[in-house]
């Protein structure tokens, strides 16, 4: 059983195990970190970044043209070219053998359209359907920023690794650029995500009837789930983003994952030296401060996830601070589905929300506020937007990257004021680095990441209840932070079962398989004669021709009578078993006139001399020697006896 | 009729008396009908009566008390905790009477009293502990009883009670009795029991499981060495340490608490002091070697758990509470604030080292008890005008508080505690910015409790909303005379801030911000640097509040806007425009809310006085005959017409009118006040005639009703007999006051319902 880890950030996870006859993808998360390298593209023309000076290292002498690649902005340089993305490593075995690719949660789905198509890929998906919904709405919206303004040229010069080592940081830190790629079409997208099979919670799949797969909700964001691959006598259990906090979700589920030989665990908390319930007072907090100061909001974000709770939260807030008339702007292209699709999930949701529906109510108060003009969705600048908009107002808008999308705009609208705040809540960028390329920036950033993934401690917790036999964790949890180095507290608890992995890592996971299920057939089950060998236990013997299809072992009985085996029908071959009382051997041989019988104990076992045969007999625990000096009738006359006190089978 | 109301019946007058005792004589007699209720309200009654009169002076009356104290013990009303505490109370009030010993002992009282003494009902416990204990006093001082020899026995069943009962709940009840009578008779108890034994018996007690009977026994320990200070077998400070030595170090700190009190505190020199504070030092980490002191041991030792380490630190900090507030400085300020550093996340310093820090990390109830702790050693260094005494770690205490306000997730009422402190703080670093070195720190401390504060006012819980705009409002109250104070809140935004918090989603935040927007109105600077940040005039401000008065949906916000309101005219701010303020306060007249209605009231009082009073002169200048040029040249008259017609045009005398006719006693209460002084005015400048009143049957003209005019007022004002109006609403009493046999009868009837068709619609 072999484990290959095909990505380099744990949270952006990508596995393929191979388990029996079967090839299993784990989640096709994206790492998009590489995007902060480029500079933003804006939704209007921005003469500030187009005016950014180009860059080329001092000593550059290579013959590529660099000149109008890379732009300086203060002490970093950005690539002038399309954003790229930072793909799993997929070149590592070949993608056609993939029989399946579980998905966990919509997050983890980004990288799905590189690894379906045109990779010769014709296996299954299966997800949740919010999952599959999710992504698609982040695919899209994606798709939708990155080719809204398309860049004439791409850039691959700077990728030269001579040029590399003379950029400045954190550009020339860059892992592997060569690799990354440009953004997939939304005809990728649709072709790749129509190959998902949409599956419940609980819901047991076969694959290839050698592995059963199960879904089980993790609670980390709506229909999000981890699973459990399990043959009749091994399981493994993949926790990927889960969350045992409350908060929109069905909470997670921890007795599927219980007792399992191998469990990989990945997608931890991030910012595990902040509690999200913290932060979210603290986002709330800054934006009526920001309001009350007569300034806007500015909330980079996805358009699901912990969107909505901020919705909810902040909306309740806003109530309570007589703000209520400060409108809330939701930009997206795919706003109007997000708050739609959130609202029609309710069995996929905590049991206070889907509760809601009976009454009935939508579940997200999202929906009552857009019915009554609170919190205002358009799928762009342009258009209607233009004529609601007004000022102070929070605006949630993509992208968290600030590299594409509406966020661009309105940084560079709002930027110049310090009156106005823009509050960090995701926690796939870097915030500094994020707005690096908009410095010199007045308005005030505000850092309040809100994760609600596992954190360490609820992690090791978790281990602690769900007993796995052995852990595979990335070789990053197994040590503090690098900014919280002396916090040994924020690691996970390792012990020699824990396997840890790197990169690019190929593991061997440790599991024996020692057993197989084969199924009897019924005709050949009747015609068994079980002998009880100890109370409760019976065996018998059996032939029959083994069948194996679809990864399932039937055993029938032989199609042709005269081929049966020798020894079952016609000889039959009998197997004696048990212990051989002594009392009972002796009086079988003086029953066949040998009457002078000595017999002692041995460490062994007995030694039974027959003084008047010259004959020894040796009986030990699983072995007799008889010892007759060539009294070749003698010696079968007394296996015959021997054999007599034995039980057979 | 509700029986809630019968502590006002107990007049003496002879009517009353007669009703109230032929109510109390049926009561027996109808024992099997009455309501439970109506037995306790009986027996109440009784018990309010014998408090100034006799029961027992004729055989008809012992009769009453007799047989109502007979149905009450009988077993169905006994079981009632309410019958037992007014039987037990009854009977103790009764005591002072002759006889009534006697009385109490013939009706088993006392077995009663004693089987009560663990009563499941702490008020029937501490009622039968009020008896018993009065019981032996009476027995001990009236000798005018037959059975004054009783206290001995008594005496000796809580002795035996004390011995033998395995029950704690009635030993802690018993100690109680010792307690009060130790009080009174000490020398009596004494004789009945030997003082040897009986010290070793609390000896004994103080160290059982039992925390009650601990406290109670340690207690009478205090209560016993204040009776017989000369008795050394007990020597309390032994005591203190063999309880320390023993592990009881919660107990040995309680005792030494009790003996901080006003009462005790002669009976020890400082040292309990000392001993409040050893645990303190001990947790902060600041000893070193506990093993060097064997007492130092023992704490340390007792403290190695969590929940002992949490107990005796609260008490070690209660202590040092008590002693602050008794301005005196137990020498604890260091220790105090690595504490409250050890109890906060956010600290980063090297209290990390200490061993308790695990039991009292974000502990709330430490950190308030400190925090409490905190702020009285802040009074008491403002207190002290030399300033000489400010320990070093002020500031740095002072950064630990604004620090951890910044917390998140901080707990509100931490928040509030913190802010509490706060201000003495900041008086303090004003009040003596040239003392300290480390005042150089403040700027930087400043600017961080700005930015925090900013947080605060916009915090998610609306209790520390309110705290917050309640701080600001102490701080411009106490501290907006002072330049760096002053810039520090307009440099912060404060002022527009806590304006802002006027339209507050929560009332009390709104209320709140009214009171802080009051004081910040009084600073100019302030107040005008608020309007042109916010880019409003006064006019504007003027309008929200009365939009306030005539909307507000909760009446707290209301009654502070009309309290701004107020404030501002009596400030003489500018009311602009006037003529909405009087609209708005005429339409608050009909408020939902007396609260507010009392306010407006006392804004139209104010209105009147203004007009009417010479106000233009000094009151030191009116006679004087050279301030009638002043004044100007219209007769004294004429004037005063003026004024009334003023009042009239205005809405004043409209709103009076009606609220005169309110639903609401204390609002008609204060109308006619208001009308009263009005009309004496009037009379007295001639505009109407006494004794000119004629019977008119119009009705009172309704606010808003009909454009109030100066002749209509004053002929309204004629009309009404305001003497007999303010009388009438001047009576504390329910009407039954009058009439008692109309409750009395109302309570009886209402027993009969049963019998009666009184079929009830639930809809």
């Amino acid at each position: 059983m072999k484990l290959y880890c095909l990505s380099g950030e744990p949270s952006k996870p990508c596995f393929i195990l191979k388990f029996k006859t079967t090839t299993i993808m784990l989640d096709s998360g994206l790492d998009m970190g590489s995007l902060l390298n480029f500079l933003p593209v804006p939704l209007v023309h921005s003469s500030r970044l187009s005016s950014l000076k180009k860059w080329k290292p001092n000593d550059y002498r290579g013959s590529g043209k660099i000149e109008n690649e890379l732009r300086a902005c203060g002490t970093n340089v950005f690539v002038d070219s399309a954003p790229e993305f930072t793909l799993p490593q997929l070149d590592i075995l070949d993608l056609s053998e993939v029989d399946v690719i579980l998905l966990s949660n919509s997050y983890s789905t980004l990288a799905l359209p590189y690894v379906t198509e045109y990779s010769g890929f014709k296996g299954m998906i299966y997800a949740t359907e919010p999952t599959l919904q999710g992504g698609r709405q982040l695919m899209e919206e994606l798709v939708h920023y990155v080719e809204r303004m398309p860049k004439g040229s791409t850039a691959n010069v700077w990728k030269n690794a001579d040029i590399l080592r003379c950029l400045p940081a954190p550009i020339k830190d860059a892992a592997n650029p060569l690799a990354w790629k440009q953004c997939y079409s939304l005809h990728d997208v649709n072709s790749s995500l129509a190959k998902v099979q949409m599956v419940g919670f609980n819901e047991k799949l076969t694959v290839f009837g050698a592995v059963t797969v199960t879904a089980s909700s993790s609670g980390y964001c709506i229909g999000s789930c981890n699973w459990s691959i399990q043959s009749d006598y091994e399981k493994i259990c993949y926790v990927a983003a889960s969350s045992t906090l409350t908060t929109h979700p069905q909470p997670m589920e921890h007795s599927p994952l219980r007792n399992s030989d191998v469990m990989i665990m990945s997608q931890l908390t991030r910012t595990p030296t902040v509690n999200p319930d913290a932060m979210i007072g603290e986002f709330c907090m800054t934006t009526a401060l920001t309001l009350r100061n007569g300034g806007n909001v500015l909330v980079p974000c996805y358009p699901s996830g912990v969107t909505y709770d901020l919705f909810e939260c902040l909306s309740v807030h806003m109530d309570s601070c007589g703000l209520s008339q400060v409108p809330m702007f939701f930009i997206s292209p795919v706003a109007d589905s997000s708050l739609a699709y959130s609202n029609i999930f309710a069995e996929w949701l905590s049991q206070g929300k889907k509760s809601k529906v009976y009454l009935p109510e939508a579940p997200f108060p999202h929906a009552e506020l857009v019915n009554t003009g609170r919190l205002k969705h358009y799928p762009g600048i342009h258009g209607p937007f233009s004529d609601e908009f007004r000022s102070p107002c929070v605006m949630f808008t993509g992208h968290p990257s600030l590299r594409f999308g509406d966020v661009v705009h309105f940084i560079e609208l709002w930027g110049k004021s310090s009156g106005n705040t823009i509050i960090f809540t995701e926690t796939d960028f870097p915030y500094l680095y994020a707005l690096a390329p908009f410095q010199p920036l007045l308005m005030k950033a505000v850092h309040c990441p809100i994760d609600t993934s596992l954190n360490f401690g609820q992690a090791n917790k978790l281990i602690r209840d769900l007993k796995p036999r052995h852990l595979v964790i990335s070789e990053r949890y197994s040590h503090p932070p690098a900014l919280h180095p002396h916090r040994n507290d924020l690691v996970i608890e390792t012990d020699p079962k824990t396997i840890m992995y790197k990169p690019g890592s190929v593991l061997n996971l440790p599991i024996k398989r020692t057993y197989e299920r084969v199924e009897i057939e019924p005709e050949l089950a009747a015609s068994l004669v079980p002998t009880e060998v100890k109370p409760g236990v019976a065996v018998a013997m059996v032939a029959g021709t083994l069948v194996t299809k679809d990864n399932k072992h039937v055993l029938k009985a032989p199609s042709d009578p005269k081929s049966k085996v020798d020894g079952l029908e016609s000889g039959r071959r009998y197997y004696v078993w048990g212990e051989l009382d002594m009392q009972e051997f002796v009086s079988k041989l003086a029953q066949h006139g040998i009457t002078d019988v000595k017999v002692e104990d041995s460490a062994a076992g007995h030694i039974v001399h027959l003084p008047s045969d010259d004959t020894l007999i040796q009986i030990e625990e699983g072995s007799t020697h008889i010892i007759c000096e060539g009294n070749e009738g003698l010696r079968v006359r007394l296996k015959d006896i021997l054999l007599q006190c034995l039980s057979k089978l | 009729m509700s029986t809630t109301n019968h502590g006002a019946a107990t007049l003496t007058c002879p009517q009353l008396l007669i009703a109230q005792k032929r109510f109390l004589h049926q009561v027996p007699h109808t024992s099997s009908v009455l309501d439970t209720q109506v037995y306790v309200f009986a027996v109440r009654l009784m018990g309010q009566l014998v408090a100034n009169y006799d029961m027992l002076q004729t055989p008809e009356e012992k009769y009453i008390v007799t047989a109502c104290v007979q149905k009450a013990t009988e077993a169905e009303k006994w079981s009632e905790p309410s019958i037992r505490n007014a039987v037990f109370t009854l009977l103790r009030l009764m005591l002072k009477y002759k006889g009534a010993l006697d009385l109490v002992i013939k009706l088993d009282a006392i077995h009663l009293a004693f089987e009560s003494l663990s009563d499941p009902s702490l008020f029937v416990t501490g009622s039968a502990q009020k008896l018993v204990t009065k019981l032996i006093i009476t027995s001990v001082t009236d000798h005018r009883q037959s059975t004054s020899e009783i206290h001995k026995s008594l005496i000796k069943q809580l002795w035996v009670v004390l011995r033998s009962s395995s029950d704690v709940a009635k030993k802690a009840t018993v100690l109680k009795i010792f307690q009060d009578l130790f009080h009174e008779i000490s020398n009596v108890i004494l004789e009945e029991v030997n003082s040897l034994d009986f010290l070793q018996l609390l000896n004994k007690m103080i160290r059982c499981d039992s925390a009650v009977l601990s406290r109670e026994a340690a207690t009478l320990c205090l209560v016993y060495k204040r009776s017989n200070p000369a008795d050394s077998s007990l020597d309390l400070r032994s005591e203190v340490c063999n309880l320390m030595h023993s592990g009881h170090v919660h107990v040995a700190l309680n005792l030494c608490r009790q003996l901080l009190l006003r009462e005790y505190q002669h009976l020890a020199d400082g040292w309990p002091q000392d001993f409040l504070r050893q645990p303190l030092i001990i947790v902060c980490g600041t000893f070193i070697n506990p093993l060097e002191s064997g007492q130092f041991a023992a704490i340390a030792k007792s403290i190695s758990k969590k929940s002992a380490c949490l107990e005796v630190t609260g008490i070690c900090l209660g202590g040092i509470e008590q002693l602050l507030q008794q301005g005196k400085d137990p020498c604890s300020f260091a220790a105090l604030h690595t504490l409250l550093q050890l109890t906060s996340q956010e600290c980063q310093c090297d209290v990390n080292h200490s061993q308790y820090r695990k039991f009292l990390l974000r502990q709330p109830k430490i950190q308030k008890a400190a925090l409490r702790c905190l702020h009285q050693y802040y009074q008491l260094y403002l207190n002290d005008e030399t300033g000489i005494g400010i320990p070093d770690a002020f500031v740095g205490s002072a950064q630990y508080l604004v620090d951890s306000l910044g917390c998140v997730d901080l707990d509100v009422t931490i928040v509030s505690e913190m802010l509490k402190c706060l201000l003495p703080a900041i008086k303090l670093a004003i009040c003596h910015s040239l003392l300290s070195a480390e005042i150089q720190m403040w700027p930087e401390v400043l600017d961080l409790l700005g930015g925090t504060l900013q947080k605060r006012l916009c915090d998610m819980h609306w209790e520390t909303r309110d705290s917050t705009v309640e701080f600001v409002g102490k701080i411009c109250q106490s501290c907006a005379d002072d330049t760096t104070v002053n810039m520090w809140i307009r440099k912060h935004n404060l002022h527009t801030l806590s304006w802002e918090c006027v339209k507050d989603g929560e009332s009390y935040v709104r209320a709140g911000a009214l009171a802080t927007v009051g004081h910040l109105s009084r600073d100019t600077t302030i107040w005008e640097n608020m309007k042109i940040v916010k880019d409003i005039s006064q006019e504007d401000v003027v309008h929200h509040i009365l939009t306030i008065i005539s909307t507000d949906t909760e009446g707290f916000a209301r009654r502070a806007a009309i309290d701004l309101v107020m404030r501002w005219h009596k400030d003489g701010n500018q009311l602009q425009p006037i003529n909405d303020v009087y609209r708005t306060m005429v339409a608050a007249t009909k408020d939902f809310d007396w609260e507010v209605k009392l306010g407006v009231l006392t804004f139209w009082g104010n209105i009147i006085d203004q007009v009417l009073s010479n106000d233009t002169l000094p009151s030191y200048a009116i006679n004087l005959e050279t301030s009638k040029k002043f004044k100007g040249v219209v007769p004294e008259e004429k004037e005063f017409e003026t004024k009334v017609e003023m009042l009239c045009s205005i809405g004043c005398c409209q709103a009076l009118l009606f609220s005169v006719e309110d639903y609401e006693q204390s609002v008609r209460k204060k109308a006619c006040e208001l009308l009263t002084a009005l009309k004496a005015k009037c009379l007295d400048n001639g505009l109407i005639q006494a004794n000119n009143r004629s019977k008119s049957s119009d009705p009172l003209p309704t606010c808003g009703a009909i454009n109030m005019t100066t002749p209509i007022f004053l002929d309204s004002i004629q009309q009404l007999d305001l003497e007999a109006l303010l009388a009438e609403n001047s009576k504390s009493c329910d009407s039954y006051e009058n009439n008692p046999m109309d409750l009395l009868d109302d309570i009886l009837a209402s027993q009969r319902q049963d019998e009666e068709d009184n079929a009830i619609d639930c809809y």
